[in-house]
């Protein structure tokens, strides 16, 4: 299947951030979190939860890549690779690209993945966490 | 088995676990441009999206299979987190997950476990697919 894109997005690396880890924000998570909530607040605070990149990727800096099908766009899987400790203070940035689009055919039909690679570095220049994010787009 | 060594084939959980709509509202909050987000609040956009219903948004699974890990031995680490999404996952209904050990090994010196986790609804349906590495601190 031909997919119909802009391919001249493909590796071309986009820069976000900087995103600030504060004890609010560890606030934040904790509230999500159902485990970290009912743990003493002082405690949370001392050590920061590697995940906490996780919430910055909806925020990120990403092309519209100009994807010429289907109508629905769906989360399909994500890795991650947790490198090396986070704390309060420190100034993280991201650096996304898109790195492979391609099809497949499910009992549903036809449906395209679109995959997004992203790497956290710390304000030392530290890499954090690498994080693989694929989405599936389908004719609804 | 020790609250802190696992064997091969050792069960962890089930964990019961529900996202609720505020679990949702306290995720969105985070974020600065909050219009791409209203698909997960609102009945309304998710049906102009081609959802049934207000779901969970992908990225806060991460937090899920955290607390499910961590719930069993607040010692884990976490180093590597692979997930596939098979189904959509609605906000609200009771989930149960459940991991295996699957394999031990030793990565930079330090004893390593790799467990295999599901996430299935009511129905038994599998909504997460997810492979996990951890250390124990």
């Amino acid at each position: 299947m031909n997919i119909e894109y802009d391919k001249n997005e493909l590796g071309i690396k986009y820069e976000s951030g900087p995103f600030l880890i504060t004890e609010g924000l560890i606030r934040k998570f904790n509230d999500i979190s159902h485990i970290r909530s009912k743990i003493k607040e002082s405690e949370t605070l001392m050590t920061v939860p590697v995940q906490i990149c996780n919430l910055f990727m909806p925020s990120l800096n990403r092309p519209n890549i100009k994807l010429k099908f289907g109508n629905s766009l769906f989360f399909a899987g994500q890795t991650i690779d947790f490198l090396s400790d986070i704390k309060i203070g420190d100034s993280l940035t991201a650096t996304t690209n898109l790195s492979k689009v391609y099809s497949k055919t499910g009992r549903s039909g036809k449906m395209v993945f679109i995959e997004w690679e992203t790497s956290f570095k710390s304000q030392a220049g530290n890499l954090v966490s690498n994080i693989k994010e694929s989405f599936v787009k389908i004719k609804v | 088995m020790t609250e802190n060594e696992y064997h091969l084939g050792d069960q962890i959980g089930p964990l019961k676990y529900m996202i609720s709509e505020k679990d949702v509202a306290n995720f969105i909050s985070i974020h600065d441009s909050r219009d791409s987000f209203k698909r997960f609040i609102s009945e309304k956009h998710a049906e102009n999206e081609k959802f049934p219903t207000s779901i969970v948004p992908g990225n806060m699974h991460l937090i899920v299979l955290s607390d499910f890990l961590i719930s069993c031995n607040n010692n884990i680490v976490i180093k590597k987190m692979d997930m596939i999404f098979r189904h959509i996952m609605k906000q609200n209904i009771q989930l149960y997950i459940t991991g295996f050990i699957t394999n031990l090994l030793t990565e930079d010196n330090m004893k390593t476990y790799e467990c295999d986790i599901t996430v299935k609804n009511d129905e038994d349906i599998t909504l997460i697919i997810a492979n996990s590495k951890f250390i124990i601190k």
